[in-house]
């Protein structure tokens, strides 16, 4: 028994101790060496996170940092002395483009307001760069100092309960229920995210305070160029990014505090809630996983947020900001409508729509004159709206007439080339292939609101041919509402396609625009053409229609007040020719009862006329309409709307003017009734001449029942 | 003396017509008819002041016609110009409608007849011959009946 057991020793005791401890000591050096790599890699992050705590401590109570450096200004200066220099350059390149008038947009008017702002304002950039700087700054001490002051790594990590992660108690827990490596392995994990969540923040905070510092001295230091850049066409993109950089830099920090603030408080108030401490899984509780969750990915995502944001909405708002601000500037400067010129594209749009003034008002001061009195207040406004649309155009908003005028100027090219096509096709099939891609193309540019000069070329040229039917162009109308220049181009080719495509009933209500969605120059267009020969027979539909508030309207009422002076007149000669009933209406329900009315002296005169002829005053439409045609020749007469001759105040004036042709020449008025008859029975209706016979001529038995006598067969009639 | 505007009811085919018949709808709009199918030349003649005149000048007044007499001629030269009544039947039309003797209304015949229509006697034959042949007897015309004319060899 003695000499066994040095052999159990030897050949089974050892082995088994050597391979347990083999095993013992590699699952401790794995151990270890994991541990130590963990360890080393959240110390290397504390040690970071530590120095850039630092730094952020430093940087966060220095905001205006930049405004102490020496060489910032130092630099500043020589880059705007060298600034200076271009100025003169650009200045001849203005001389150049104003005389040539070439190229578009660097003609003097267009450029040199901006380049004088530009030259008195380099010499300001650094104080208004700092100023910026400072006053976006203002929100960020105020989070910091809720913050408890810069150094709030603290409270990020009392936030995530990274002291409470690990505790003795959940491990006497989790070593009696035999869990204990899930546990390290669990807590561990979440330690680990705890701290690389509060490291993470801290050195992010403190690398954008860095670059921060960096570029705002860059930013500050370039911002004469900028102004340069703000008064070049070219370098308009380098204005727009410097103040989008700007308003980042100078806006990162309040929003930064601003989360890290939020998230903590918002922790605060989870804590203070009473979640149930549920056991989820190896020691980590409902409670726990919530908090440490939710304030982990408010903070990391609340500063990718930050980013996101910053970069894409902050230069949106700041450009506007900024463009409002210098436009207010220029508006100053030019003489106090600065205040409008955030409005201005919208306010010139409204007022062009009404007026059918643009905003470059070429010719304004003579369209005024021809206007005369129908602008009276109007014309204030309209000076108005053609300075506002300057300034909107100077302070950098999108200019609408320029804009537009370039689209059109496009357009027109385009257009020229498609007309080239139809001229080349070699059949009509060849033409109609040609036709049906412009109309699928103006249908497909409506539907996505394609404002392209293709889009628009492609409803002109169908326009101009009379294939824009008026589903068409009513899509054109609502993708092009906010370019009245586009419509009325559109508008003008379809005059000179007579409005084809469209029956009579369209034209109408599209001339209407009971929706308000025609500009003024449209509409003048159209009721032109009514006035003209080609629309002699929409001039004989025209009617009372409701209008927007359903009032009782008619076509001749708005035709008259919405054209010139100068196309009244045409209008009045023509369509009061067509239709002497509407005509009639309007001179005496409307001029009548208006002494300020441009043709009120012309209506008093007429009406003092009337009483010489008849001895009596106008009484009524028909007196009206007997002034209108007594005078009328055979042609016009045949002209007028047969719907007009069956009136009763027509058939009544009609009468009336015969007698009165018959007292002043009967041989004329015999003259007159059988040239009226010869055409009506050529061209004329059958009711108009029922209506002439009916009114103008005495029947035998009439004549006999009237003379009361009946003339016996044989009974001469004398000579006289 | 010119047609004043009173006297075209009186003088002027169309407006005697017109004035008589404007109550009948049906030979009112069947004159319309009529006349848009005349040639222009015809619509001319009608619409012309100096027919109406020469009713006046030529036949009424040296005739001693009254204004029934006058307007019955003038309806009669209408109904001629649209074929209603065979023009070799003019003098004893205007004998039985104007209550004439035969010698009255053959003078007024050839009046009518060789200058009134003269501008558009031609067509006017043509026309009536060709509406009226098949109508016309088979035999000849006995050459002394004073009350008809024979538009292929007189004239």
């Amino acid at each position: 028994m003695p000499a066994l057991i040095p052999i159990l020793i030897r050949w089974v005791a050892i082995p088994l101790l050597s391979g347990a401890t083999l095993w013992g000591i590699g699952a401790a050096v794995k151990g270890v060496s994991y541990l130590a790599f963990f360890t080393g890699a959240i110390i290397f992050l504390s040690q970071l996170a530590a120095l850039f705590g630092k730094l952020l401590n430093s940087l966060a109570t220095l905001p205006n940092f930049v405004l102490d450096l020496q060489i910032v200004t130092g630099i500043w200066e020589i880059v705007r002395n060298f600034v200076n220099l271009f100025f003169i350059l650009i200045l001849i390149v203005i001389a150049f483009a104003t005389i040539f008038n070439r190229p578009e947009g660097y003609r003097a008017k267009e450029l040199l307001p901006k380049l004088i702002i530009a030259a008195l304002l380099v010499n300001f950039s650094l104080v208004i760069t700092q100023t910026v700087i400072e006053l976006l700054y203002v929100p960020a001490p105020i989070f910091l100092k809720a913050l408890g002051g810069p150094d709030f790594s603290g409270k990020i990590a009392n936030a995530l309960r990274i002291q409470n992660i690990f505790s003795f108690r959940d491990m006497a827990s989790a070593f009696t229920a035999n869990q204990l490596q899930g546990y390290f392995t669990t807590s561990g994990l979440i330690y680990l995210i705890s701290i690389v969540v509060t490291n993470v923040v801290i050195v992010w905070v403190g690398l954008v305070l860095l670059i921060r510092m960096v570029m705002l001295i860059a930013l500050a230091t370039v911002s004469p160029v900028t102004w340069l850049a703000y008064s070049f066409p070219r370098m308009q993109h380098f204005w727009d990014d410097w103040w989008c950089k700007v308003l980042y830099w100078s806006l990162i920090p309040a929003f930064i505090f601003g989360v890290i603030y939020f998230s903590l408080l918002i922790n605060q108030s989870l804590a203070n809630i009473q979640i149930p401490p549920i056991p989820l899984m190896f020691g980590i509780t409902l409670d726990k996983f919530l908090i440490i969750g939710i304030t982990a990915t408010l903070l990391i995502g609340g500063l990718w947020w930050v980013n996101n944001f910053l970069s894409k909405t902050a230069c949106l708002a700041g450009y506007g900001l900024v463009g409002a601000t210098f436009g207010k500037v220029r508006g100053w400067f030019w003489g106090g409508a600065g205040y409008v010129a955030g409005k201005a594209a919208g306010g010139a749009q409204t007022i062009y729509r009404k007026t059918g003034i643009p905003s470059g008002a070429e010719g304004l001061r003579e369209r005024m004159i021809a206007e005369g009195r129908l602008f009276g207040t109007d014309a204030m406004r309209t000076r108005e709206a053609r300075v506002e649309e300057r300034l909107a155009g100077i302070a950098g908003l999108r200019p609408t007439y320029p804009t537009q005028r370039i689209t059109e100027e496009q357009s027109e090219k385009a257009k020229r080339d498609i007309e080239n096509e139809l001229k080349q096709a070699k059949s009509t099939t060849e033409e109609n292939v040609i036709i049906e891609r412009l109309k699928k193309a103006a249908e497909e540019g409506a539907k996505k609101g394609t404002k392209s000069p293709e889009t628009l070329a492609a409803i002109k040229v169908l326009a101009k041919r009379g294939q824009l039917d008026v589903d068409l162009f009513n899509k054109a109308v609502e993708n092009f509402k906010n370019m009245p220049l586009a419509l009325t181009s559109v508008i003008n080719e379809w005059k000179e396609g007579k409005f084809g495509g469209i029956t009579i009933q369209e034209f109408l209500d599209t001339m209407r625009d009971k929706d308000n969605k025609l500009n003024l120059d449209s509409r003048r267009t159209m009721y032109n053409f009514v006035a003209s020969d080609d629309g002699k027979k929409i001039a004989e539909k025209m009617d009372t229609y409701k209008d927007e508030k359903g009032n009782d309207i008619t076509d001749y009422k708005t035709g008259y007040e919405i054209l010139s002076m100068k196309d009244k007149r045409d209008f009045s000669k023509k369509v009061g020719g067509a239709r002497p009933d509407l005509k009639a209406d309007y001179t005496f329900n409307v001029i009548r009862k208006d002494e300020k009315h441009p043709e009120y002296d012309g209506w008093t005169k007429m009406a003092d006329k009337f009483k010489e002829i008849t001895g009596r005053g106008v009484e009524d439409i028909k007196d009206v309409i007997f002034m209108g045609i007594k005078d009328a020749s055979a042609k016009d007469l045949s002209g007028i709307n047969t719907e007009v001759w069956k009136k009763e105040e027509f058939k009544q004036a009609f009468r009336m003017a015969f007698k009165e042709r018959e007292r002043i020449s009967p041989e004329a008025a015999a003259r007159l009734k059988l040239r009226l008859e010869r055409i009506l029975i050529d061209e004329g209706s059958a009711d108009q001449l029922r209506v002439l016979h009916e009114t103008t001529t005495e029947t035998t038995a009439a004549f006999r029942v009237a003379s009361k006598i009946i003339t016996p067969p044989g009974e001469k009639i004398s000579e006289e | 003396m010119p047609i004043l505007f009173q006297e075209l009811t009186t003088y002027d085919p169309y407006n005697a017509y017109v004035s008589r018949f404007l109550d009948d709808r049906f030979r009112y709009d069947k004159l319309h008819d009529k006349l848009k199918e005349l040639p222009n030349s015809f619509l001319d003649f009608l619409f012309d002041l100096k027919t109406a005149d020469f009713i006046k000048e030529r036949v009424a007044i040296p005739f001693g016609l009254n204004r029934n007499q006058a307007q019955e001629i003038g309806i009669f030269i209408l109904q001629l110009i649209v074929s209603d009544i065979y023009l070799g039947n003019i003098t004893s039309e205007i004998r039985s409608r104007l209550d004439i003797d035969d010698q009255k209304a053959k003078t007024i015949a050839g009046l009518i007849v060789a200058e009134l229509f003269k501008p558009i006697l031609e067509e006017l034959k043509k026309m009536h011959i060709q509406k009226f042949a098949k109508n016309m007897p088979s035999r000849p015309q006995q050459q002394n009946d004073d009350r008809t004319v024979d538009l292929r060899n007189n004239l």
